[in-house]
């Protein structure tokens, strides 16, 4: 809904060149002789801002450093290099964690194991406020019993237990546990990838629901693209570490660019038997080790339109159209290449 | 027509017997494959389709599992009257299954080529021609020993269009990425050059990019090594792009079953229905998803009449008083709905 208003919009998350390195050293039977350092370049470069009111979706696969990113942003992993900016403020000068966490909640992908399988519905969704306000007992258990209405749970859950509730449930209790502080942004990885169809779509419905009620921003990170296209303003690509295209979701679904979202986007299945595009897909090969990415462009070695120079120099994002973006040296080639499929 | 079915399963049910009661995971199952057809079983977890795929094969764990009746007719021949050591000719030679997660279904500590040779050795037993020019070469094949063997692991993992196949020969499981790990399970079934092929949920685990690839290969195979694939999977997406035949389980039972274009323009049951105005497609702003309302039902627990009237949109009285049975509606397309009847 402000795709177009880019400029005038308020950021309440800006991401700038963010890096985050898992060191995997050297052996360690032998620390002293390999000293050199072996990182895994999980995020390397990042830059990514979330309006707010806005959905912004971060589409890749896995080990792509999509979730790694989500963990970053939220504090819950050191960052390498790079700042994360949360309403003009830099995350590292927040005084108190919990500042953060006021601001920024988040749902995590397995909503099984995200939940204490030995505390009660209204425990779990109550237990941000004993941090993040002042609030008493009871008060904080009637607002656990308001935002459980909210995703769609009445009374009588409660007092169950996870394991008395189903899939979809469970994520809804994840969702109740994020916005019971009234966060301003929340965090979705992968919010339903661990759902029957039936229940993913009541879950993507719920979302877009509470975030008209309670004027919450997104930051999605998922692997499904049509989850992306159904939820989301804008949404960036990211492959081995780096987003290689971003802009308005619909600009970047319908009409791709970069040569990896082409191949995203063609790969993945649509549910009409008339066009199979599954069966003319070209991309070989699979996602690269980030230990040692390829030099150049990380997408080369897969890439159909490669040439000497993707080896030899890394594209930067370039401008592409209003506010669309994509790092690709041969960038011309690739004009209408997945038009077909969406025609 | 009926004759030349590669796979004809009739009235099928299975129970599992639990401590907490009776499941039936399979009820009622009727449904045939033909020759070099692609059959997908498409339902949510819980839906039965792995306990179909596994009945097929003979891999169910009994007790707790327990067939209650009907019959698994594999070229004519019920498998479900056969003595375990008849079974186990059939299995991996005649009807192979691939899985999920292809990490868990190889051997971590032998070798791919290791594993792939062993799946020759077994065909070779059994004297069956292989999926690769191994046929050809099969008469001298005793005599010419060690470096024959060889031939015909790289023939295997050929087939798969494995890159570089000498040095993923000589790989451990863990140093291949998932695809690859899939496209060595593909290859070690076909090897058999089984007349069926059961593959569960076999891209579940994988990237989309992969996935396609993957899918893209099983599809390609299919011809060339002239079998059938029994495709199970949870999503209908897939089902589209891949399948000749799509059977939409719910609850331990077939609701729909029709050809795939025939299943996509007119889908008839309402659980059908639903599953397909599930998938997102298209933007917030174009069209609101429509769900289907609660929950997939606990087997335990499930109603006695049409298992999904507590959900369907267009339940009627008949619907919770008796059962639908799966019946013809037009031509191949099939369906348990009182809707049609």
């Amino acid at each position: 809904m402000l795709a177009t208003s880019t400029n005038e919009k308020q950021t309440l998350l800006q991401i700038e060149e963010l890096a985050v390195y898992f060191d995997v050293g050297g052996s360690f039977s032998v620390p002293l002789l390999t000293k050199r350092a072996t990182y895994v370049r999980a995020v390397d470069g990042v830059n990514i801002d979330v309006g707010v009111g806005e959905t912004v979706a971060v589409v890749g696969e896995s080990g792509c450093g999509k979730s790694t990113l989500a963990r970053a942003v939220l504090g819950l992993i050191e960052s390498k290099r790079g700042s994360v900016r949360i309403r003009d403020q830099d995350k590292a000068t927040f005084k108190h964690s919990k500042d953060r966490f006021k601001i920024i909640q988040m749902v995590f992908q397995d909503p099984d194991s995200s939940l204490d399988p030995s505390m009660k519905v209204k425990d779990t969704v109550s237990e941000p406020l004993v941090g993040l306000s002042s609030m008493s007992k009871d008060d904080r258990e009637k607002k656990a019993a308001e935002v459980l209405n909210a995703v769609g749970l009445d009374n009588k859950f409660l007092d169950r237990l996870p394991r008395q509730l189903s899939g979809g449930q469970k994520q809804r209790v994840n969702i109740a546990r994020a916005i019971v502080t009234e966060p301003s942004l929340v965090i979705l990885d992968e919010p339903t990838s661990a759902l029957d169809a039936s229940v993913q779509a009541q879950i993507l419905n719920l979302l877009l629901e509470l975030q008209s009620k309670f004027n919450l921003s997104y930051l999605i990170i998922t692997h499904n693209i049509s989850v992306a296209e159904y939820l989301s303003d804008r949404t960036y690509v990211m492959y081995a570490g780096k987003i290689v295209e971003y802009g308005p979701t619909n600009a970047v679904i319908k009409d791709p660019r970069h040569p990896y979202t082409i191949a995203l986007i063609t790969s993945a299945p649509i549910p009409d038997p008339k066009e199979r595009n599954l069966l003319k897909v070209e991309i070989v090969g699979e996602v690269p080790s980030v230990v040692n990415p390829p030099p150049g462009c990380r997408f080369h070695p897969r890439c159909p339109y490669a040439e000497q120079k993707c080896s030899d120099q890394e594209p930067l994002l370039e401008p592409l159209g209003p506010s669309r973006f994509a790092a690709c040296h041969f960038i011309e080639k690739t004009a209408g290449k997945a038009e077909k499929k969406f025609a | 027509m009926e004759g030349k079915s590669v796979l004809n399963v009739d009235g099928l049910s299975i129970a599992y017997e639990l401590k907490t009661g009776t499941v039936r995971a399979v009820d009622n199952v009727s449904m045939s494959i033909e020759p070099n057809e692609l059959v997908a079983v498409v339902g949510e977890s819980g839906c039965g389709k792995t306990t179909l795929g596994l009945s097929i094969i003979g891999l169910l764990p009994s007790p707790p599992a327990k067939y209650v009746s009907g019959e698994v007719n594999f070229n004519g021949k019920n498998l479900l009257s056969l003595a375990p050591d008849e079974m186990r000719l059939y299995r991996g030679t005649e009807i192979a299954m691939i899985f999920q997660e292809p990490m868990t279904s190889l051997n971590p500590v032998f070798k791919i080529g290791n594993q792939i040779r062993e799946a020759i050795k077994l065909r070779d037993s059994r004297g069956k021609g292989g999926a690769t020019s191994g046929r050809d070469t099969l008469g001298s094949s005793s005599r010419n020993g060690a470096n024959d063997k060889k031939k015909q692991i790289i023939d295997v993992l050929n087939l798969v269009r494995i890159p570089d196949p000498e040095r993923v020969a000589d790989r451990y499981p863990f140093e291949l990425s998932g695809g690859m790990r899939q496209r060595v399970m593909i290859g070690m079934a076909l090897a058999q050059k089984p007349s069926l092929l059961i593959a569960d949920e076999p891209t579940t685990a994988l990237d989309v990019t992969t996935q396609a690839q993957v899918l893209k290969l099983m599809r390609g195979l299919m011809e060339e090594v002239d079998t059938s694939i029994l495709l199970i999977t949870h999503d209908l997406a897939v089902a589209s792009q891949v399948a000749d035949k799509i059977a939409v389980m719910y609850a331990g039972q077939i609701v729909e079953e029709a050809e795939v274009l025939d299943l996509f323009s007119h889908p008839l049951h309402p659980y059908t229905q639903g599953l397909l105005a599930c998938i997102p497609s298209g933007s917030k702003e174009g069209m609101k998803l429509k769900p289907i309302q609660g929950s997939t039902p606990d087997l335990r627990n499930i109603p006695a009449a049409c298992k999904f009237a507590p959900r369907c949109p267009c339940v009627m009285k008949r619907c919770v008083a008796t059962k639908p049975e799966l019946t013809v509606k037009e031509g191949s397309h099939r369906v348990a709905c009182y809707l049609y009847q």
